[in-house]
């Protein structure tokens, strides 16, 4: 895969249009109306996607209800045990874990192929890791977390990413928001990691976001085979301009950290922060792109993404936010003579 | 004899979810209903204390956050290890609150006259760990400042309260000798004279090598997450006050077994000579649906029977 400093890239999920919330609700309109209602927005986000200039692209996840429940309705042995908060009134529905797993079959497949027939650009194809779907699920059956989220990576992911590869994917971000939320855990993580994409040859992100401070992945991430974070910053930052430590205190703690340890993985920015509706000055863009890419020594390793999915904003607010981005991403270019 | 009893915040039924989602019209009644019923649900499962199930809370601490003067709403946070957020308290100037809060925020009306009525707050550390500090010295300070209003609140309900449950899940994270000393000195100013039997709940972490730094605590009830801290990897030590075990898991779906959990209870026994004990969840239920809730508080009754010929 070709190198592109300071590539632009989606991270997950657009808010779906109102329109096709209705039509999926709608009990009168047929199934193959409501797969190409599904195509039709998918190939919606992936356009704005291109004419917004992003270097690599999917398809802000259309066809998905949301990424764990999506992706265990598509696993034997999890069944849905009911709705939990997720905040105030915004609940997310949880799975629990009766019997071994088993895997059914590439469930990404059909939109993977359908972003690849539509697009030139790179692909990132985003999927929910096996720590996570382990970590947000009631575990009835296994003696072990420990069990749970290795029989996942073994006989779940990693027969999906090799099925997913096998027709074309070449770089896969494995959703991970769990990753940090148990420090304790970090070992397990990485081993999971590991044996999802054992043997399958692709490039791979790690999407984590809002868990704790990313410095205690250390050391035990630098064993883990990925080759690049994506990684949640701005909601941590401040928002004033500049690249001093003090004005980038949301970057500076794992910035520092990456470059004690020597790192040489790329670095997926989080530069837009998914909740809140006030846009990113593009100016604000390209200090926390110059200040990243000064920690790392290294423009090279910076590419440069919103925190997280932008779903909780409006799609007005997501396009005014990734045209800052590609526009502060622009400005950091030039200063950079990229 | 074993008592029992249930934690914090209990889930929304699926109705209820519905109902908050399209903003009902009559959602106050709503959840008024389903308090009732949950209550009832308590009193027939022969909980020793029964609680508001503050299904109309929308995290642990937001009365708090949004009646305490000095206090702003922040941004939503991680509570704790879990995938659920609350809004960050955000400390702006010196903190005071009415004396109101509980008292408007807790349906004192549902409980009948012959119930044992328990209340649920988090500890002032707790609070002050989970707010964003951007006024006070230190971290203490402002916890002082939660146990002044934690008091002064609770001095307010008092006559109507039989039990406050103090849950304090970062206090249970602390592993410093005198920093839980400053906080104990805390609790002391937070709980004296008030009359009311008090409970220190220590959910959420193994506390296997703290609990000594704890049990000099001025509490009648130290609660233990026995899910968290596993009872046959800790050593004897005396506690001469009634231990609350969290040994029923607030955080997973699987029944617990009462013949184990029995057995379990036993070896607890035997390691800290307790003056009583009670069984509750190992934190609020509201991370399970309120099906698998409502069949956990029966299973806890069905151990409350089976403990019944054991001589504890």
């Amino acid at each position: 895969m070709k190198k592109l400093p300071l590539a632009t890239q989606e991270i997950g999920s657009m808010r779906k249009p109102r329109w096709l919330v209705n039509l999926l609700k709608n009990k009168n309109i047929s199934s193959e109306m409501k797969q190409k209602a599904r195509d039709d927005v998918s190939l919606l986000n992936l356009k704005m996607f291109e004419n917004l200039g992003l270097d690599v692209v999917y398809d802000g996840e259309a066809k998905r209800v949301e990424m764990y429940e999506y992706t265990i309705h598509r696993i034997e042995g999890i069944t849905l045990a009911g709705r939990i908060r997720s905040w105030d009134n915004k609940y997310y529905n949880k799975g629990r874990c009766i019997k071994k797993l088993k895997y059914k079959g590439p469930y990404h497949l059909d939109e993977f192929l359908f972003v690849k027939e539509n697009t030139n650009n790179l692909i990132k194809l985003p999927i929910t890791g096996a720590y996570t779907l382990a970590d947000w699920s009631y575990n009835e059956y296994y003696k072990s977390k420990e069990d749970f989220v290795m029989d996942i990576s073994k006989n779940i992911i990693r027969p999906l990413i090799k099925d997913l590869v096998k027709e074309g994917a070449d770089f896969i971000q494995i959703d991970e928001p769990a990753a940090t939320t148990h420090p304790e855990e970090m070992n397990l993580v990485v081993e999971s990691f590991n044996e999802s994409i054992k043997g399958i040859n692709a490039k791979y992100g790690i999407h984590i976001c809002y868990s704790g401070n990313y410095s205690d992945m250390y050391p035990q991430v630098l064993e883990m085979k990925n080759h690049q974070y994506e990684l949640e910053f701005a909601n941590r930052d401040s928002w004033k301009k500049g690249m001093q430590h003090s004005n980038r205190k949301g970057y500076a703690s794992f910035m520092k950290t990456f470059k004690e340890y020597g790192e040489k993985k790329e670095i997926g920015l989080g530069v837009l922060d998914v909740h809140v509706d006030d846009i990113e000055p593009p100016e604000l863009v390209r200090d926390r792109i110059l200040y990243a890419a000064k920690m790392a020594d290294d423009p090279n390793l910076i590419h440069v993404n919103p925190d997280c999915g932008l779903r909780t904003r409006t799609r007005e607010i997501s396009f005014s936010k990734l045209k800052s981005m590609v526009t502060g991403t622009k400005m950091a270019k030039k200063k950079l003579e990229l | 004899m074993i008592s029992s009893w249930v934690s914090g915040i209990y889930p929304r039924s699926e109705s209820l979810i519905e109902a908050t989602r399209t903003y009902d019209k009559d959602l106050k009644q709503l959840f008024k209903k389903e308090k009732i019923r949950s209550i009832k649900h308590q009193i027939n499962n022969k909980c020793d204390y029964i609680s508001d199930p503050l299904i109309d809370w929308d995290d642990n601490l937001r009365p708090f956050t949004d009646n305490i003067k000095g206090i702003e709403r922040g941004a939503l946070s991680r509570y704790y290890e879990n995938n659920t957020f609350y809004r960050q308290p955000v400390i702006i100037g010196n903190i005071s609150s009415s004396g109101k809060i509980l008292k408007n925020n807790i349906n004192f009306e549902l409980f009948s006259k012959k119930s044992k009525v328990k209340i649920d707050v988090l500890d002032p550390f707790t609070l002050a760990d989970l707010s964003k500090n951007n006024h006070y010295k230190s971290k203490i300070d402002l916890a002082n400042g939660f146990g002044k209003i934690l008091r002064k609140e609770l001095t307010n309900i008092k006559n109507k309260v039989d039990l406050i449950q103090f849950n304090a899940p970062s206090l249970a994270k602390i592993k410093q000798k005198e920093q839980i000393q400053s906080i104990k000195q805390i609790m002391d100013k937070t709980t004296k004279g008030l009359n009311v039997k008090t409970c220190l709940n220590l959910c959420g972490s193994d506390i296997s090598n703290n609990i000594k730094n704890f049990i000099d605590f001025n509490v009648d009830i130290i609660g233990i997450d026995f899910i968290n801290t596993k009872s046959n990897k800790l050593q004897a030590i005396e506690i001469d006050k009634t231990l609350a075990c969290g040994i029923i898991d607030a955080k997973n779906t699987k029944m617990e077994n009462p013949t184990k959990v029995i057995n379990e209870i036993k070896l607890i026994n035997k390691l800290f000579k307790p003056k009583s004990i009670a069984i509750i969840p190992n934190w609020d239920f509201e991370f399970i649906p309120l099906e698998f809730t409502y069949k956990k508080i029966r299973i806890m009754n069905q151990i409350k029977m089976k403990g019944k010929g054991i001589n504890l």
